[in-house]
């Protein structure tokens, strides 16, 4: 179980704002963490990792107490037994694909892991490849493979899909529910993406101007539950099926859904979501 | 003979220089890359010192360092068996401290344009400063280290004042190619005076070249 609490001044959306997030994740859950951009979403990951101290924290994770402000406990981000996917992959970019593996082993790390993890991500031929001539897809896939290379126990990753099309969003979503089941992790992603929510989370944790303003499984929402409230920005009619881009929170979110459903809907309309993070309604407001 | 002695000289003193500078300057530069002491605005102005100080000035406080009647050249004298003023290991030193700035400035600034999470990356995988400085930074910053010993190294050659300070002007020994034209001109020997311009001119605009060729180089990109 990760019990999460902090406090912090941080350069926000908003201007100089302050951080005070607080919520719990079951071992073995995979939470997505969403709010709009500049609300401390990050910082949140930073800190669970140990790349940001807070004013004030405690963090607990496993039963081991990685951070404790008031009795000046603070474990080392290598210490913490976490992998961390950057929203920018932060892949070596001298080194080529088998190196940025190699170079995350432990010193008395088995070399092993890294044949496992080139062929459980697909990346057998592009093991000698370096990170500038892959695309986004593979060089996500290495990050992952990467971050699993030290065998945490927490992995930890930022808007790891963002800039991947559709196709290669669906595709990793798969690597990652794999690999999190395999593995056994508990796993906190930020994302924007409503059906990434929907495909990934076990809860969801929702940030707004620095402080936890929901957390739910996702299993759970109800009805009627308002998700989002936003701008169109584009319809894109394929087929029977309606694709949408809401502007919300300054946050671009696509959702799709039937045509018939969303026929009156044009662009520059304000819509609220609610409903399944599955399959969302979308009303005019 | 000893104008190709004269050039030797100049030629190992910047070689030397700059060979020491990349060991001093790398992880000094890392420092102020990665560093939020208090203190680095202090110890850059320091560094930085050299690009404004008149060199007369700075080879007055190394003669004054090294004069054997003070404690650290009576120190280094006694336990070292060194004699710093008016000799070889002198100037080296002096050129060390004079061209610092130009190598430490580029590679700063090559380190800071390194992403900020490839070090977090790199922490995370629980890596020494060290290893992050040796596996991350100098591989990915490599042109500004090309670039800062090559501007280092123009920057020895062309030294004068704290050359003649510390060095005085003995054949073979501290006389190097900027101080003979000098001499030269002194004792109207032009055609001398023009050789040594000649080789200067043409060994700077190359270095300087080549540092220009360089920065908008593909020669060393990973893109295999």
């Amino acid at each position: 179980m990760i019990r999460f609490r902090a406090r912090k001044k941080l350069n926000m959306a908003s201007g100089i704002s302050e951080l005070a997030a607080e919520f719990v994740v079951e071992s073995g859950q995979l939470a997505v963490l969403y709010g709009r951009s500049g609300t401390g979403k990050t910082s949140v990951l930073k800190m669970l990792a140990g790349l940001m101290t807070p004013e004030y924290g405690h963090i607990v994770v496993h039963d081991n107490v990685w951070l404790d402000t008031d009795k000046g406990v603070n474990v080392a981000p290598a210490d913490r037994e976490i992998g961390f996917v950057f929203q920018d992959y932060a892949l070596f970019p001298t080194m080529n694909v088998r190196e940025n593996l190699v170079f995350a082993l432990g010193k008395k790390q088995d070399r092993k892991i890294v044949d496992k993890m080139i062929e459980l991500m697909e990346l057998g031929r592009l093991q000698k490849c370096y990170p500038a001539l892959l695309s986004g897809g593979q060089k996500q896939r290495v990050a992952l493979a990467r971050a699993l290379v030290r065998k945490p126990r927490l992995l930890l990753m930022d808007e790891p899909l963002s800039a991947l099309d559709q196709e290669m969003k669906h595709k990793l979503q798969y690597y990652i529910r794999e690999i999190h089941s395999l593995y056994r992790l508990t796993s906190i992603m930020v994302s924007h993406d409503l059906h990434e929510i929907a495909a990934l989370a076990d809860v969801c944790i929702e940030l707004d101007n620095g402080s936890v303003c929901r957390q739910y499984k996702s299993s759970e929402m109800s009805a009627n539950q308002v998700l989002f409230s936003g701008i169109v920005k584009s319809v894109l009619l394929s087929g029977n099926t309606a694709e949408l881009r809401i502007e919300a929170h300054k946050n671009v979110i696509t959702v799709r859904q039937s045509a018939i459903f969303v026929r009156d809907i044009v662009i520059g309309d304000q819509v609220c979501l609610s409903g399944s993070l599955h399959q969302p309604d979308i009303r005019k407001i | 003979m000893t104008e190709w002695n004269t050039l030797f000289l100049t030629f190992k003193l910047a070689f030397v220089t700059t060979c020491l500078l990349l060991v001093i300057a790398i992880p000094l530069a890392y420092w102020l890359t990665v560093s939020s002491l208090k203190i680095k605005p202090v110890i850059e102005a320091f560094i930085s010192m050299p690009l404004v100080l008149p060199p007369t000035v700075l080879g007055f406080y190394l003669l004054m360092l090294y004069s054997p009647s003070g404690f650290p050249g009576r120190w280094l004298h006694t336990y070292l068996g060194m004699r710093l003023a008016f000799s070889f290991e002198g100037l080296v030193l002096a050129s060390v401290i004079y061209s610092l700035p130009y190598i430490v400035q580029p590679v700063q600034a090559g380190f800071a344009a390194v992403p900020d999470n490839l070090r977090d990356a790199a922490r995370i995988m629980g890596k020494s400063g060290w290893e992050i400085l040796l596996h991350v930074y100098i591989p990915t910053g490599r042109i500004s280290i090309i670039t800062g010993s090559m501007l280092a190294f123009a920057h020895t050659i062309g030294e004068f004042g704290v050359v003649l300070m510390v060095g005085g002007s003995i054949p073979g020994k501290t006389r190097t190619a900027s101080i003979a034209v000098y001499e030269a001109v002194e004792l109207m020997d032009y055609s001398l005076a023009n050789h040594y311009a000649l080789i200067l001119t043409g060994s700077s605009f190359l270095i300087l070249m080549i540092v220009f060729l360089l920065k908008g180089t593909n020669l060393f990109r990973f893109e295999r």
